[in-house]
């Protein structure tokens, strides 16, 4: 029966304009989106590889040198992308690219592309996701506004309500047209996508990243289940097409532009972030006066000695058998890593209490919720960056450490202690691994339960809904 | 005639639910973003205070330590840290900042403000390092934009708009009231114009109040005749909304139409066009990457330090900076005159990208005439003073007073004087000139234009139409 009542709505939207014409202005943008997607990622990830191996020359051929002006020179970790940035750039234009490894600092993540674009980046920008996940839900709906209310209009319901079929089979067999319909567009672009990326990234990363992008999809198909379902209960809902139209797209409109940016001044308002003075401030603070601000650097230093000659047995600095200056820079490092771990740990916090604010927020909304999956699978968000700033941090403290040892055991008695340059091959380039699919998955809880909670809802409300149409 | 259908207009809208609702739902909107304005300025504003107020406390302390050195003594505090040497203070200790308080109506539009530095740490490093300064702040809310009056109007507005005038006509076709107003002596034409000309004032006058008493609320009066130009454009934008709505509306065609139809014009102004544009200017001027400068910036910095001439070169040049009896351990006039050097030619690089920046917006220019989002985005950044021209010039006004800070230092760290409490005193200070530009100039007057003209195009079918009717009566 379910069979007959989908051929029936399959051959109704056959000879429906409103399809052609939806599907027509789709394909357009998403040609025009993936092939915008292929520039950035190819081009994108040239200049990174191409980044990342000129700043590590420079590194090698930096000459006879102490190594502590080696530790300051440093050099810089690129973030590449991951395959899938070429469907969803998610927030990649605000999100930094490159972080300067030095001896002293932990740099932030810097150099991101929106702040040369100019305003007009603020309007956003098109990607494969922006048409699948914003555009895509407005062709199921302006294709199933009136997938159950025609039937009212048309006077066919009392028809219906004699036939020996179930309120929930009609329902069930209209979703599936909807949802047919909605594969028939959405499946050929997906194959065009995928092959696209396989031929842009290569097989080998196109392989890391299939996990994420499997799990894309899946998610995908369940959004445009909510859509259609929720289309379905609209329109069976209202008294006429047009109200269930206005509904629809009001719903659409709070999702895609409302939403979003009430979550950014909640969040703002419930988790304060500081300037970028106030932080840097703040580090410098903790260095002059102590992360405690009792312990002034020169008092820290005093301890530092103090607990070296009792250590050694010896009464004065200078019978210490390793260099004190090497020591020194080391103690330096490994304050100042306390001092990087509460200050940029304390704003990574921050950050994650405001989008976890989001994530809550957006459970009001599929599509803020699938926006956030997406680009997390895709690794344009935070989180990559986040998990990037830490490996980076990692090799910044290897460099620094390998040559305060150096300075501490080779340069005793000697002054203008230098090494050669075989020396900086100690140090491997930086070559940033994605981490672990848990890692990935984790940040999206909320967005993934916020789906499943909408196709839930929806399908007991239409269960519902059936069961009082049957009833009339 | 008119006052007669506006009566009854708003009779029918008292009676209807739809005006209360609209009505709640635009000042609720109106506040949030309002709200929204007042917060980020308010955080730049305290900001700014603090930054003051580590100012004064820094120069109370190094002013103490300098003094307290006696002659002939160093200072104890470890050797980067003497306050004393001119290289070093002007280097850390000595940093000023530079900063750009947010103009008065900085509230109704967060424009560029949540990305561009406000303030700058000026010290002797090189220019280029104001370049890559940047303001904190969670990628996801740059990314999502703000809820600020200028989202409200730019997008929700048009929305408001529709909902409010879709079904003009299409309301008493589906209520059966058709017939009777055809049987007046006025077309149906001219009913949903008056009634829409109606809607427009009432819509507007509304608006116009609550913003006014929003912006005087949160401190945004003292902007004056600004204020004046952006609620004239809000007019003409809304102008433009109430004229398509009533084109549609002249279509004659049921509501569902109606409602699709101008919500696909909105979706194509405001979202599609904007993002196409900004997606076409990335394909045709893409912006080189930042990430080559970085590597091409230490290619130069590592060739002038090898070389290691540049200091001698200078002196030979400018003997009146030589020292008199010169500390040859000393590597900071080295130091100072190689940075110098490589700053010089990195900036010749970065020219290439003013250059790109400027093409990309001759471009946008040029085309947003297609999109009046586009151009009311520009404008009311413009009048909230945080556009990206006036970060352009605050940049440049703190690049000039770099080069005053450093001029004043330079001296000082080849002659290898010591840092003095005079010398403190006399740091050069910044200035900031009037940044704020007109908000129509001659580019804004012309799109202006092109708006009137757009909605007059807009309106030409259903004043024809009312015109050939009176004719034929």
């Amino acid at each position: 029966m379910i069979t007959t009542i989908t051929a029936k709505e399959w051959m109704e939207y056959k000879q429906d304009h409103r399809l052609k014409w939806i599907a027509l202005i789709i394909y357009g943008l998403f040609a025009m989106a993936l092939a915008t997607g292929v520039k950035y990622y190819s081009t994108a990830t040239a200049a990174n590889t191409q980044a990342q191996q000129d700043s590590y020359a420079q590194w090698l051929q930096q000459g006879k040198k102490n190594p502590h002006s080696a530790a300051h020179y440093g050099f810089y970790a690129f973030k590449p992308l991951s395959p899938l940035a070429i469907l969803d750039k998610g927030m990649e234009s605000y999100l930094g690219r490159a972080v300067w490894l030095e001896a002293h600092n932990q740099n932030e993540v810097k150099e991101r592309e929106a702040t040369d674009a100019g305003s007009i980046v603020r309007f956003g920008n098109m990607s494969v996701a922006f048409i699948f996940i914003f555009l895509l839900p407005l062709g199921i709906l302006l294709l199933g506004f009136d997938l159950f209310s025609k039937e009212r209009e048309q006077g066919t319901l009392p028809l219906l309500l004699s036939s020996e079929t179930g309120m929930a089979a009609i329902f069930r067999g209209k979703a599936l047209a909807l949802y047919k319909v909605v594969m028939l567009i959405f499946l050929p672009m997906l194959l065009v996508a995928t092959v696209t990326c396989i031929i842009t990234a290569g097989s080998t990363a196109w392989l890391q990243a299939l996990p994420q992008f499997l799990l894309l999809v899946l998610f995908l198909l369940l959004y445009f289940g909510i859509w259609v379902l929720l289309s379905l209960y609209i329109s069976s809902f209202v008294r006429t097409s047009s109200v269930s139209l206005v509904g629809l797209l009001a719903f659409w409109v709070l999702g895609v532009f409302i939403i979003p940016r009430m979550g950014g001044l909640l969040a703002k308002a419930l988790h304060a972030s500081p300037s970028a003075f106030a932080f840097s401030n703040n580090v410098r603070l903790d260095n002059e006066l102590g992360i405690d601000r009792k312990t002034p650097a020169t008092q820290r230093q005093k301890l530092f000695e103090d607990s070296l000659l009792k250590k050694y047995g010896v009464d004065s600095i200078a019978a210490l058998p390793l260099n004190i200056r090497g020591l020194n820079l080391e103690r330096g490092e490994e304050y100042g890593y306390l001092i990087f771990k509460k200050n940029y740990g304390g704003l990574e916090r921050t950050y994650h209490s405001q989008d976890q604010t989001f994530n809550w927020l957006n459970i009001l909304s599929p599509t803020q919720s699938l926006r956030a999956i997406s680009a997390g699978f895709s690794g344009t968000d935070i989180n990559k960056q986040v998990h990037f700033a830490a490996l980076a941090e990692d090799h910044r403290r290897m460099i620094a450490s390998t040559m305060n040892e150096d300075i501490a055991t080779n340069s005793v008695g000697i002054e203008n202690y230098m090494v050669d340059e075989q020396f900086w091959a100690k140090i491997p380039n930086f070559k940033y691994t994605e981490p672990p699919l848990k890692q990935w998955l984790l940040p999206q809880l909320v967005p993934v339960f916020s789906i499943f909670l909408w196709l839930g809802f929806l399908l007991f409300l239409l269960k519902k809904r059936a069961a009082a149409i049957t009833a009339l | 005639m008119f006052l007669f259908i506006v009566k009854y207009d708003w009779l029918s809208l008292r009676a209807n639910r739809l005006l209360l609702l609209l009505a709640t739902i635009t000042a609720f909107i109106l506040l949030f973003a309002l709200y929204d304005g007042y917060q980020r300025v308010a955080f730049q504003q305290r900001t700014l205070a603090e930054i003051q107020v580590q100012q004064q406390m820094d120069h109370q302390k190094y002013e103490k330590q300098i003094a307290d050195i006696k002659p002939g003594k160093h200072f104890d505090g470890g050797h980067f840290g003497d306050p004393t040497n001119p290289f070093y203070f002007g280097n850390r200790m000595g940093a000023q900042y530079a900063v750009l308080p947010p103009a008065p109506l900085a509230i109704i539009s967060t424009g560029q403000s949540d990305m561009y530095p406000y303030y700058y740490k000026v010290t002797l490093s090189k220019k280029q390092a104001l370049y890559h300064n940047e303001e904190l702040e969670n990628p996801q809310v740059l990314f999502n934009g703000r809820f600020d009056v200028s989202f409200v109007v730019i997008f929700l507005l048009p929305l408001l708009i529709i909902a409010f005038t879709y079904n003009l006509y299409a309301a008493e076709k589906e209520n059966g009231t058709l017939p009777l107003l055809m049987a007046q002596n006025m077309s149906v034409g001219t009913m949903i114009a008056y009634r829409s000309l109606f809607r427009y004032f009432l819509f507007n006058v509304y608006f116009t109040a609550l913003l006014l008493a929003g912006i005087a609320c949160f401190g945004g009066l003292g902007a004056g005749s600004s204020i004046g130009v952006v609620i004239g454009i809000i007019w003409l934008y809304t102008g433009f909304w109430f004229a398509l709505s009533y084109l549609v509306n002249s279509f004659k065609k049921h509501s569902g139409f109606s409602a699709t139809a101008l919500t696909g014009v909105w979706l194509l102004l405001v979202l599609i066009i904007p993002t196409v544009i900004s997606t076409v200017t990335d394909v045709v001027y893409p912006m080189p990457s930042r990430l080559e400068l970085i590597a091409q910036t230490r290619d130069i910095n590592d060739s002038i330090a090898k070389n290691n001439n540049a200091l001698n070169r200078f002196l030979e040049d400018h003997p009146e900076f030589k020292p008199a009896v010169a500390d040859l351990k000393d590597r900071n006039p080295n130091t100072l005159r190689n940075r110098i050097e490589a700053e010089m030619m990195v900036e010749k690089i970065k020219a290439g990208y003013y250059a790109t920046a400027q093409k990309r917006e001759a471009l946008i220019n040029n085309y947003r005439f297609l999109s009046p989002a586009i151009f009311m985005q520009q404008l009311l950044n413009k009048a909230a003073g945080t556009n990206d021209g006036r970060y352009q010039n605050f940049n440049e006004q703190v690049g000039q007073y770099q080069q005053t800070f450093r001029d004043y230092f330079e001296p000082m760290v080849y002659r290898q004087q010591k840092f003095t409490t005079v010398n403190l005193k006399n740091v050069p200070r910044f200035v900031p000139q009037q940044t704020l530009s007109a908000i129509l100039d001659r580019a804004s007057l012309n799109n202006v234009i092109f708006l009137a003209c757009m909605i007059g195009l807009v309106l030409l079918p259903g004043i024809r139409k009312a015109i050939q009717r009176r004719n034929g009566n």
